[in-house]
C-alpha cells in the first residue's frame, strides 16, 4: 500500500482537481452570498425612487412658489402653468402634470393639443413609458418600488408659505415660521401636504439591474446552472483532498524493497533555497489571479477564455511546485534529516556547538578560578554577595522581598548546616582512623562538594595504611612459611645426625677423646633440634599464624600444674619458690596450651638463669578485672643488656651464647601472650629479673 | 619374629632405623617410596609399617589411604611436619601413631613395641571384663593385684601414684582439678600441698608414657586439671 506508485500518482493528480473544484465552489458560493447580501438592485431602486420623488416634489414647490413667471392658461377655472424644469436627475422622458386646488403645473410643451387639462393628461397617458399617478395620497404606479416606498417621501410635499391675495406673485420667506421675516406683509398663510395634490407622470424607468463586471462574474454566470451540484461538490472535494493528502503523508518516501527513506539530490538542497525558489515561482504564477480584473480592458469573449486558460495553467504549475516542496519536506522529516538540510538548522547547530564549547571553557575557567581563590576570600565574596542580594531583593520587591530574603536566609542556613555536618563526618572518620580502626566508610558523595577533596585524601591515606598493614602481614606470613619450610628441610638430615650419633654412642669405643667428641656432637645436635622447633614456633607466634582455642582457664591451677612440672628442675638448682596466689580461683580467657607454653618458657628461663639457692617469687592477683602475674628471680649472671633487647629474638642474657637455649624463649612467651590479647612486660633492676603479664578477666 | 616395613625416601634414616629395630630382634623390610611400600605389603606378611609422609612418587598420606583399604596393621607415621594439623590429619586417616622428626631412637622403638603389643596381644582380649580391672588402650590397672601394665609391660608405681592413676583411670574421660584429686585420695582439703599432686602426676607420666611431654594416657589440661584418656 505504502509503496504503490499508481496510488501516489493518482493522489497527486486528484488533489489539484479536487482543490480547484473546491475553490471554485467556495468562491461561487461566497460571491453568491455577497451579491444577495449587498442588494445591489435594491440600492439602485432606492436611488431611482429618491430621484423620482425629488423631481416630483420640486415641481410641487415650483407650482406653489414661482408660478407667476410661467406661461399661463386658464382652462375651466384652473390656471395651468407651463414650465420645463431643467432636467438634472437623469430620468429620461419625464413628463408631469401636477394640480393644487385651482392651479396646475406641467412640463409638457404648450401646443394646440395640450392647451387643456385633458389634452395634457392625454399627452402624458399616450407616452410609451411607465406611468405613476398620485391622487390625493393614493399611489398608482407601474414601477413596483414606487408603489411600495413612495409614502416615505411624502413629507417632501409638506410645504409652508405666505401668499398674497391680489397677485399670484408672492414672496417665499421661508418654509418655516421664521420670526425675523416679520417685516413682510402677510396676507395669507398656506400649508400643503400630499393629499392636496393630483399628480400624473410618465417616464422611462431606468433602474439599472446588477451586472457582473469581470471574469469571475462571467464564470459565475457560466456556473450558475450547476449551482446545486456545487453544494455537494464542496464536502466531497474537501474529503477527497484530505484523504489523498493523508495517504501521501503516509506513503511519501517509501519505495519498494527498502525500509529506509531514500533522499535524492534535490532532497539535500538547502531547504530555505527550495522554499525561496518555490515561493518566487508561485508568486509569479499568482499574477494572473491578481490581474483577473484586466479582462475589462480586453475584448470580453476572447479575454475570458484566455484568462481562464492562463489561470488554469498557472494553477497547475503552482501545484506542481507545491507538491515538490511538500514531497521533499515530508521525506526530509521522515528521514530525520530536516534540520540538517536547512540553513537555519545548520546555523543553529553550529551556534549551539560553539556555545557548548564556550560554556565548557567558561565553566572550566570559572572552576579553575574557584579553585585558585583561597577559601577565606571566597567566604568574604559569598557573604558580600549574600548581603547584596538580600538588600536588592528588599529594594526591588518591597514587602515580598522580605519573604524572598527569609527563603534565601533559610537556604544559606541549611547550606551551612550541611557543611557542619560534612565536617563532623570527616572528623568522625579521622577519629576512627586515629583509634586504629577502619570501620567508618566515608565516600565523596557523603559530603558537600567543598569537602570532596578532603575526603578523597583521607580515603587515600586510610587505604594506604590498610595496604601497608596488609603488606606487612603478608610478608610476615611469607616469612613464617619460609621458616617452616626451611626447618622441615633441616629436620631430615638432622634426624640422621641424631640417629647416627646415638648409634656411635652405643659402639664400644676405647678412645676417650672420641667418646668426648661424640658427647659434644650429641649435645649440639639436640640443641639444633630444639632450635629448629623453637624457630618455627617463634615465627608463627609473632606472625599470628596460629589457631587459638580460647577457653576459660584457671590461672591458679595452671601455675600449680606448671610448678609440678618444674619441681625437679627448681629443686636441683636449690631454688625456693614463694608463691602468692589469691584465695579465690582466678579465671582468664586464653588458649590453655599456649598459656602453658608461656609459663613453661618463663620457668625454663628461671631454671636456667636464676642464681642458685635463691628465691623465686610468683604472684598471681586480680585487680579491677585485670589479672596480674609476676615472676621475679635473681639472675645468676650480670645482666648487661636492656629489657627491650632481651625480648627480641635470639638474644640471651649472656651475650656469648655459650649456655643452652635458643634465645627464643622470652620472645615466644611475649608473642604468645600478645596473641592472646595479654600484655607482656619485662623489667631488669640490677640483678632482679621480673616478668609481668596482664590479662583482662 | 615380626616383619616391620620401613618406608622413607632418606636411605640413611631407613638404615639407622633398621639397625635399631634389628637389635630389638625385628625383621626389617625397606621401601623408599609409597609405591614400593604398597608392592612389598602385597608380597609379604608385614606386622607394622613405619611411613614417612614427604616422599616422591606416592606420599605417605596417599599410601596410608591405600593401605587402610585392605589392611589393619599398625602404621606409625614419620614426619618432619610437627604442626598439630598434620598430626591430626595423619591420625584421622588411620595412622596408629605419629612421630615427628628428628625423633629419639628409643622413643621410636618404644612406640613400635607398644603398637605391636596392642595389635598382637591386647587386641585379642579387648572385650574382656574383669572385676577391679581398669583399662584404657594399652594401659591396664589390676586393682586385685595392685599391678599397672602398659602395653603388657608392668610399671612400678608408688602407692600414691597408684591411687591417683587408679582414680583417674576408673573415671576415665573426666577432667579433675588438683583439688578434686587431692580430696578424693586423701579425703581432706589440701592447703599448701597443691604442688604434690602435680609432681606425682608428672612422675606417673614419666613412668607410663613413652614421651611424657606428649602423653597418650594421662593428659594435662592446662589451667583446668588432669584426665585419663578414654579412647586411645
Amino acid at each position: 500500500m505504502k509503496e504503490s506508485k499508481v496510488l501516489k500518482l493518482l493522489s497527486y493528480i486528484l488533489i489539484p482537481i479536487f482543490i480547484a473544484i473546491f475553490i471554485v465552489s467556495v468562491v461561487y458560493t461566497a460571491y453568491r452570498e455577497e451579491i444577495n447580501n449587498t442588494n445591489d438592485s435594491v440600492s439602485k431602486e432606492n436611488e431611482f425612487i429618491s430621484t423620482f420623488m425629488y423631481e416630483v416634489s420640486m415641481y410641487a414647490k415650483a407650482l406653489i412658489h414661482n408660478n407667476d413667471n410661467y406661461t399661463q392658461l386658464i382652462d375651466n377655472g384652473t390656471n395651468i402653468f407651463y414650465y420645463n424644469r431643467p432636467n438634472t436627475t437623469g430620468i429620461e422622458d419625464f413628463y408631469i402634470y401636477i394640480k393644487y386646488k385651482n392651479i396646475a403645473l406641467t412640463n409638457v410643451e404648450l401646443t394646440s393639443d395640450t392647451n387643456t387639462i385633458a389634452g395634457i393628461r392625454e399627452f402624458i397617458n399616450s407616452q410609451d413609458t411607465k406611468k405613476t399617478n398620485i391622487i390625493k395620497g393614493e399611489v398608482n404606479s407601474d414601477t413596483e418600488v414606487i408603489n411600495k416606498k413612495a409614502v416615505q417621501y411624502f413629507e417632501d410635499f409638506n410645504i409652508n408659505y405666505y401668499y398674497t391675495e391680489n397677485s399670484y406673485s408672492n414672496v417665499v420667506i421661508s418654509e418655516a415660521t421664521d420670526e425675523t421675516e416679520e417685516y413682510v406683509v402677510q396676507t395669507d398663510y398656506i400649508e400643503t401636504n400630499i393629499e392636496d395634490f393630483d399628480i400624473y407622470t410618465s417616464y422611462k424607468e431606468n433602474i439599472i439591474k446588477p451586472v457582473y463586471e469581470n471574469e469571475i462574474n462571467t464564470l459565475m454566470e457560466k456556473i450558475d446552472p450547476y449551482s446545486n451540484l456545487l453544494f455537494i461538490a464542496i464536502p466531497i472535494t474537501a474529503m477527497g483532498t484530505v484523504i489523498c493528502a493523508i495517504y501521501l503523508c503516509f506513503s511519501i518516501g517509501h519505495t519498494k524493497n527498502s525500509d529506509k527513506i531514500e533522499l535524492n539530490g534535490f532532497d539535500k538542497w538547502y531547504y530555505e533555497i527550495v522554499l525561496i525558489i518555490a515561493i518566487s515561482l508561485i508568486v509569479i504564477m499568482l499574477i494572473p489571479f491578481e490581474e483577473i480584473g484586466l479582462g475589462a480592458y480586453l475584448p470580453s469573449e476572447y479575454s475570458f477564455n484566455f484568462i481562464m486558460s492562463l489561470i488554469a495553467t498557472c494553477y497547475f504549475l503552482s501545484y506542481i511546485v507545491f507538491a515538490l516542496v511538500f514531497n521533499t519536506t515530508l521525506k526530509r522529516i521522515k528521514a530525520k534529516q530536516f534540520w540538517n538540510t536547512t540553513i537555519t538548522g545548520k546555523v543553529i547547530m553550529w551556534t549551539y556547538k560553539k556555545l557548548v564549547v564556550l560554556y565548557k571553557k567558561l565553566k572550566n575557567d570559572f572552576n579553575k578560578l574557584k579553585e585558585t581563590v583561597p577559601r577565606n576570600k571566597k567566604l568574604i565574596i559569598y557573604i558580600i554577595a549574600f548581603v547584596l542580594v538580600e538588600i536588592l531583593l528588599l529594594l526591588i520587591f518591597n514587602v515580598f522581598g522580605f519573604i524572598l530574603d527569609a527563603v534565601l536566609a533559610i537556604y544559606v542556613f541549611n547550606k551551612i548546616m550541611k557543611y557542619i555536618n560534612s565536617y563532623e563526618k570527616i572528623e568522625n572518620k579521622l577519629k576512627d582512623m586515629y583509634e586504629g580502626d577502619n570501620k567508618i566508610e566515608l565516600n565523596e558523595e557523603d559530603v558537600e562538594p567543598e569537602f570532596r577533596n578532603t575526603v578523597k585524601y583521607i580515603k587515600d591515606i586510610s587505604n594506604g595504611f590498610e595496604n601497608a598493614i596488609e603488606e606487612n602481614m603478608k610478608s610476615e606470613r611469607l616469612k613464617t612459611e619460609l621458616i617452616t619450610n626451611v626447618s622441615h628441610d633441616i629436620k631430615t638430615p638432622l634426624t640422621s645426625i641424631i640417629n647416627y650419633v646415638d648409634l656411635l654412642k652405643q659402639e664400644n669405643i676405647e678412645n676417650d677423646k672420641a667418646t668426648e667428641y661424640i658427647e659434644i656432637l650429641d649435645a649440639k645436635s639436640q640443641r639444633l633440634k630444639k632450635l629448629t622447633e623453637d624457630l618455627v614456633e617463634a615465627s608463627k607466634a609473632s606472625s599470628g599464624a596460629i589457631r587459638l582455642n580460647i577457653e576459660k582457664i584457671n590461672i591458679n591451677e595452671l601455675f600449680k600444674q606448671a610448678i609440678g612440672e618444674f619441681e625437679d628442675k627448681f629443686k636441683n638448682k636449690g631454688l625456693e619458690l614463694i608463691t602468692n596466689y589469691s584465695k579465690n580461683n582466678i579465671y582468664i580467657k586464653a588458649d590453655s596450651r599456649y598459656m602453658y607454653r608461656v609459663i613453661e618458657n618463663l620457668f625454663s628461663n628461671v631454671s636456667k638463669y636464676a642464681l642458685e639457692n635463691s628465691r623465686v617469687y610468683i604472684d598471681v592477683k586480680s585487680e579491677n578485672n585485670i589479672v596480674k602475674i609476676a615472676i621475679k628471680n635473681i639472675s645468676k649472671d650480670k645482666l648487661n643488656i636492656s629489657a627491650d633487647e632481651l625480648m627480641q629474638r635470639f638474644v640471651r642474657g649472656d651475650k656469648s651464647r655459650t649456655t643452652e637455649g635458643s634465645g627464643l624463649g622470652i620472645s615466644i612467651a611475649k608473642s604468645l601472650t600478645e596473641v592472646q590479647k595479654g600484655k607482656f612486660n619485662l623489667q631488669i633492676d640490677g640483678d632482679l629479673f621480673k616478668v609481668e603479664i596482664e590479662f583482662e578477666c | 619374629m615380626y616383619n616391620i616395613l620401613v618406608c622413607d625416601d632418606d636411605k640413611e634414616i631407613v638404615s639407622a632405623i633398621e639397625i635399631y629395630l634389628s637389635k630389638e630382634g625385628y625383621n626389617v623390610l625397606k621401601a623408599y617410596n609409597g609405591e614400593e611400600c604398597i608392592e612389598i605389603l602385597k608380597q609379604n606378611t608385614i606386622h607394622l609399617v613405619l611411613l614417612d609422609i614427604m616422599m616422591p612418587k606416592k606420599d605417605g598420606i596417599e599410601t596410608i589411604v591405600e593401605i587402610r583399604k585392605q589392611n589393619s596393621i599398625p602404621v606409625i607415621m614419620l614426619s618432619a611436619k610437627s604442626e598439630d594439623e598434620d598430626k591430626i590429619k595423619g591420625l584421622d586417616l588411620g595412622a596408629d601413631d605419629y612421630v615427628t622428626k628428628p625423633f629419639n631412637p628409643q622413643e621410636l622403638i618404644a612406640r613400635v613395641r607398644s603398637s605391636l603389643r596392642r595389635y598382637t596381644k591386647l587386641g585379642a582380649i579387648k572385650d574382656e571384663k574383669e572385676e577391679n580391672v581398669y583399662r584404657t588402650g594399652g594401659l591396664e590397672i589390676n586393682d586385685n593385684l595392685k599391678k599397672v601394665m602398659v602395653d603388657g609391660k608392668e610399671v612400678k608405681l608408688t602407692p600414691t601414684e597408684y591411687n591417683i592413676l587408679k582414680f583417674l583411670t576408673k573415671n576415665k574421660g573426666i577432667v579433675y582439678s588438683i583439688e578434686q584429686i587431692y580430696q578424693s585420695i586423701w579425703e581432706e582439703d589440701c592447703y599448701g600441698a597443691e604442688n604434690i599432686i602435680a609432681v606425682h602426676i608428672r612422675h606417673i607420666r614419666e613412668k607410663i608414657e613413652i614421651n611424657p611431654k606428649e602423653p597418650r594416657y594421662l593428659k594435662v589440661i592446662w589451667g583446668v586439671g588432669y584426665k585419663v584418656e578414654k579412647d586411645v
